[in-house]
């Protein structure tokens, strides 16, 4: 038995099955990558050669009001589409799990299905939702004779980024109620009758039980939307183009506007991997600790 | 007796909490198809209500005029070879990752995980000149190479999970068999993955129907805009005419919601697959 020599022991073989998908791989996605790294540190309008400036994209950057401006707004998203989505998924899934309701497939089914919508179709539905003439919220608002509150949701700068967040909102709360309900089906329920036979109510199930260990779950959604609203792009372009002004500017726009409208690639490459190294950062940070906190 | 009644009242409370959700779901789905099917007079007074006559003619008026026909055609074009290649190529990498003993493997396993992990706005830059260079610009396999590249490192992840279920023994068996390593990818282990393909299918159809960042980027051509793009130009060009803007949306996704109320089990318990799993 052990003088059998395996075909899986070839190397060779090995790296044949590997070659074709990793090439590819490679080619258009991987050194890209690399290449993107590399031209951060050049001034390029995509005609002339590319001249080395060291770090100065970088600095650059961290003079840059619209910047500012960009990285604040990704730092509202991320109220909308990942704080707000975790707790009404959180909420929603525990209503259903603890209730053990009968149409609770229904629920899952119907409440994720925005998630599968393309951003461009969530971001010209609710374009109309919000517009000012003929929009659902204003025709509403007229229907019941508040006329004063009805606006231009998204050409105004007080209120166009929230109008944003909250499309993003209805996009990702049934995503993170379903992984939420994945968690809940690993629970054994002779914890839950354990609380039951002491006296305790739904919420204690749900703050002593359900809450410690949906914490993996916590965590994996977190970061997923975490990093889903420092890429929002699509919702923005389809919806405000950034505007009214910067008001709704997000870097994934700005990292567009600056290669393919203004021309300047290289610093253009440097927001792009600003960008990534936060979400790198932040999503490192997380996860250490996470495990920090569940190992004490 | 007390303890009998507290019950229910807060079934019902919670009951009407999740019917609540269900509606706000639902209810930008709802209004836009009844839009799609209203004259725009219709519309001004009539936002909430079914349409009081089925515009038919408006899908019609939004493939010719709206060139929707065009988009579709693209769209379609590029999603079957993306889906078909990434699942291929997916499944040829798990192989050799997760059988496989050769030099190198921890390093090249660490290089397509980082795949996973990067934003579509950092590579989008480089890749759009690397395309001018090879000549791609323009041309749907300037799209269609660099998505099956982005489903390539999620596709091996998510196969190799799958292939590692597969117990080993059944492998050593048909290899004892005298069967060759292509012999047991395809006659012993495809036959076995049908549910992880289907997942697959699904993610790389619903990605791919959807991509829009490379689109914009890498097609100028109007004849060459698949469904996003051609859908964010037609809004443009139509404002005000929301019944078309409707009907576009309409179509363009019909068969998205139509897969997921197939297929929506694989879609669910591959999303959690993915994300328990890690």
């Amino acid at each position: 038995m052990s003088e059998h020599r395996s075909l899986y022991d070839s190397p060779l073989r090995g790296y044949l099955y590997l070659l074709p998908g990793f090439f590819i791989y490679c080619l258009f996605l991987f050194i890209p990558v690399l290449q993107t790294l590399q031209l951060s540190f050049f001034s390029w309008n995509g005609l002339q050669p590319k001249v080395c400036v060291g770090i100065k994209n970088f600095l650059t950057l961290f003079s840059d009001p619209i910047f500012y401006r960009s990285l604040v707004n990704n730092l509202v998203l991320v109220i909308f589409i990942m704080v707000l989505p975790t707790l009404i998924g959180l909420v929603l899934a525990s209503i259903i799990e603890l209730n053990r309701y009968k149409i609770r497939k229904l629920f899952e089914v119907v409440l994720f299905m925005p998630y599968i919508l393309s951003l461009v179709v969530v971001g010209v539905i609710w374009r109309w939702i919000y517009n000012p003439s003929f929009g659902v919220i204003n025709t509403f608002l007229r229907g019941i004779g508040l006329s004063d509150m009805t606006k231009a949701w998204l050409g105004n700068s007080a209120t166009a980024l929230t109008a944003v967040g909250i499309s993003g909102t209805w996009v990702f709360h049934g995503f993170a109620m379903v992984i939420f309900l994945a968690g809940y089906s690993k629970i054994s329920h002779s914890l839950y009758e354990a609380i039951s036979i002491d006296g305790g109510n739904t919420l204690h199930k749900f703050w002593y039980i359900a809450l410690p260990s949906l914490n993996h779950e916590i965590s994996v959604v977190t970061i997923f939307l975490f990093i889903n609203s420092l890429k929002t792009f699509d919702l923005v372009y389809v919806m405000t183009k950034g505007g009214p002004g910067y008001a709704t500017n997000v870097i994934s726009l700005y990292v567009f506007k600056n290669a393919f409208q203004y021309n300047r690639y290289g610093y253009a490459a440097a927001l792009a991997v600003t960008l990534a190294l936060i979400i790198y950062g932040i999503s490192f940070g997380m996860t250490t600790l996470r495990r920090k906190h569940t190992d004490e | 007796m007390n303890k009998h009644h507290r019950i229910p009242v807060s079934r019902v409370i919670c009951f009407l909490i999740l019917v609540l959700f269900l509606i706000i779901a639902c209810a930008p789905f709802s209004l836009i198809w009844s839009a799609a099917f209203k004259t725009k007079a219709e519309l001004v007074h009539n936002v909430f209500g079914p349409p009081q006559q089925m515009h038919w003619e408006n899908i019609a008026k939004t493939w010719e005029q709206g060139h929707f026909g065009i988009y579709y055609k693209n769209s379609v074009l590029v999603v079957i070879p993306v889906v078909l290649f990434s699942i291929m190529l997916s499944l040829t990498n798990a192989y050799a990752f997760a059988y496989f003993r050769f030099p190198g493997k921890t390093l090249l396993w660490g290089i397509v995980l980082f795949g996973m992990t990067i934003p579509m706005e950092v590579v989008v830059i480089q890749l759009y000149h690397h395309l001018k260079g090879m000549g791609l610009l323009n041309t749907l396999p300037g799209l269609i190479l660099p998505q099956i590249a982005m489903g390539i490192p999620f596709g091996t992840f998510f196969m190799r999970g799958t292939l590692k279920e597969i117990p080993k023994s059944l492998i050593e068996a048909a290899e004892i068999d005298g069967a060759g390593t292509s012999q047991v990818l395809w006659k012993i282990i495809t036959p076995m993955i049908g549910p992880s393909v289907i997942t697959l299918i699904v993610f790389f159809f619903t990605w791919t129907w959807n991509e829009f960042l490379l689109t914009l980027v890498i097609i100028s051509k109007e004849a060459l805009r698949t469904l996003p793009v051609g859908m964010a130009f037609f809004q443009g060009k139509y404002v005000g005419n929301t019944p078309l803007i409707a009907m576009g949306a309409t179509l363009m996704t019909a068969p998205i919601i139509l897969l997921y109320i197939f297929l929506q089990h694989y879609v669910i318990s591959g999303i959690t697959a993915g994300a328990l799993k890690e």
